[in-house]
């Protein structure tokens, strides 16, 4: 599964990297990417351990420039969904945080997202080589 | 630049405009929990703020992924969608489909038919829509008139009243006494009668209006303001002081019923705990238990019991 994070977002960074300076701005088809592969990574983050949500936003924005305040809309949603469930952890010296933990559903729905990125970025390969060639 | 408790505040002023309290809440605690962890890592408020990105833009995404969960429609979402054409437009590209698949001659034939339809079609509509407003002006009209009857009618009693008492010393006592009751009950009624004949013109002139703006919006597609989003037009959203990024404003039509608040304005519980001057003690153990909503807005030297046992902690580490 890390392999699957990390490539999705080298991947997308490349790609915003190209025309797209940062995953916050440019157009629809940005944003629909955006909001599709920021979705698939934090449902991979959260299937490999459970989360809170600075944690899960840190995680992504290690590797690509991000404005945090995107997570966690599509975490919420994602949560309203069934995807994750929660429950608070109370933290020595501090309030109490919020973990997510995926549910049988978001898995479900991970292994899909992953069939249909993968077959995309497949086909998306080949008609660059076929470009390129 | 923005501190937390702006930000905060900006949030939740456009999230409560679409959100259930509780969504909302709960929101608020997310991001309040955030800043307190962003806090642990040893960054400020305002590095924190800025790298969740302007908050107007995170309440719509909020706004939009909520709604989207729910299956509403969202303005965000609609802007994706093609614009509507109006009902004469849509006449006209129909008669251009048409033409194009008929050849040079027919499609010149199809488009002569349809304007000459248009030409024909344009008096009637014109003769209409003048006997409509002919009526209703007619029935306003008769309404005047009926007024100015009863205007009659007052001003008869009246008289009447007044000639009564002149020869009041010639007239049988009884008489007197049938005469002003009837004059006094023709002016009752003659105020009653205008009275009601001036509500009747006015719901008359105002429904025609109604009609009228009605159709208007109809043939043009465009939405037709309620009477809520009225008052609420005028109000857009103020950028927050000391934002340095301009961002767009929320964009919503009027038929959506998202128009954010001009000024943010925050609930009284939540003012009481953001709020960054300390609060009087006895209110801080009200509001500041571990495990409230609202304690992760605090920082661990803030909650109340906390700090001490944290003291404690720190000396027994020390000892040992």
């Amino acid at each position: 599964m890390d392999s699957i994070v990390y490539c999705t977002v080298v991947c997308y960074n490349e790609y915003a990297a190209k025309g797209m300076r940062k995953l916050d701005g440019g157009g629809k088809l940005n944003t629909q990417l955006r909001k599709g592969v920021i979705e698939m990574c934090i449902l991979a983050l959260i299937e490999r351990k459970d989360m809170y949500g600075y944690e899960i936003v840190q995680a992504i924005a290690r590797h690509t420039d991000i404005n945090e305040g995107t997570v966690y809309p599509i975490l919420r949603r994602l949560t309203v969904e069934n995807y994750f469930s929660t429950y608070l952890v109370e933290s020595r010296g501090g309030p109490a945080r919020k973990y997510y933990k995926i549910t049988p559903q978001g898995r479900e729905y991970l292994s899909r997202s992953i069939w249909e990125w993968r077959d995309m970025t497949r086909i998306v390969e080949n008609i660059l080589r076929g470009e390129q060639s | 630049m923005m501190s937390k408790l702006e930000y905060l505040r900006v949030l939740e002023s456009i999230l409560k405009v679409r959100l259930t309290k509780k969504e909302v809440d709960e929101i608020m605690r997310d991001y309040a929990e955030y800043f307190v962890e962003g806090a642990r890592q040893g960054k400020s408020d305002y590095e924190i703020a800025y790298n969740l990105g302007d908050p107007r833009e995170v309440a719509n995404q909020i706004i939009a992924e909520m709604l989207g969960a729910r299956g509403e429609g969202y303005a965000g979402e609609a802007a994706t969608k093609p614009p509507k054409v109006p009902s004469w437009k849509r006449v006209g590209n129909a008669a251009e489909s048409a033409a194009s698949g008929m050849g040079k001659l027919g499609g010149c034939l199809v488009k002569f038919l349809m304007l000459a339809a248009g030409i024909c079609l344009l008096p009637v509509l014109i003769g209409g829509l003048l006997m409509l407003l002919t009526g209703v002006a007619a029935v306003i009209l008769g309404l005047f008139g009926w007024v100015a009857a009863m205007g009659g009618c007052i001003l008869a009693a009246i008289a009447m009243l007044v000639a009564t008492f002149v020869c009041i010393g010639s007239l049988p006592g009884v008489a007197v006494l049938t005469l002003t009751l009837i004059s006094v009950g023709i002016v009752a009624g003659g105020v009653l009668g205008i009275c009601l004949g001036l509500l009747v013109i006015q719901g008359i002139w105002k429904g025609t209006l109604w009609c009228c703006g009605r159709l208007y919006c109809w043939l043009t597609h465009k939405p037709y303001p309620a009477a809520g989003n009225k008052q609420k037009a005028g109000r857009t959203a103020a950028a927050p002081q000391g934002w340095d990024t301009p961002a767009q404003e929320p964009t919503a039509p009027p038929e959506d019923g998202y128009i954010p608040t001009q000024e943010p304005i925050i609930s009284p519980e939540w003012e009481e705990v953001v709020q960054e001057n300390p609060l009087p003690q006895e209110e801080r153990e009200d509001t500041a238990q571990p495990g409230d909503m609202w304690a992760p807005l605090l920082l661990p030297e803030e909650i109340p019991g906390e700090a001490a046992d944290e003291k404690e902690r720190k000396e027994e580490d020390g000892h040992a």
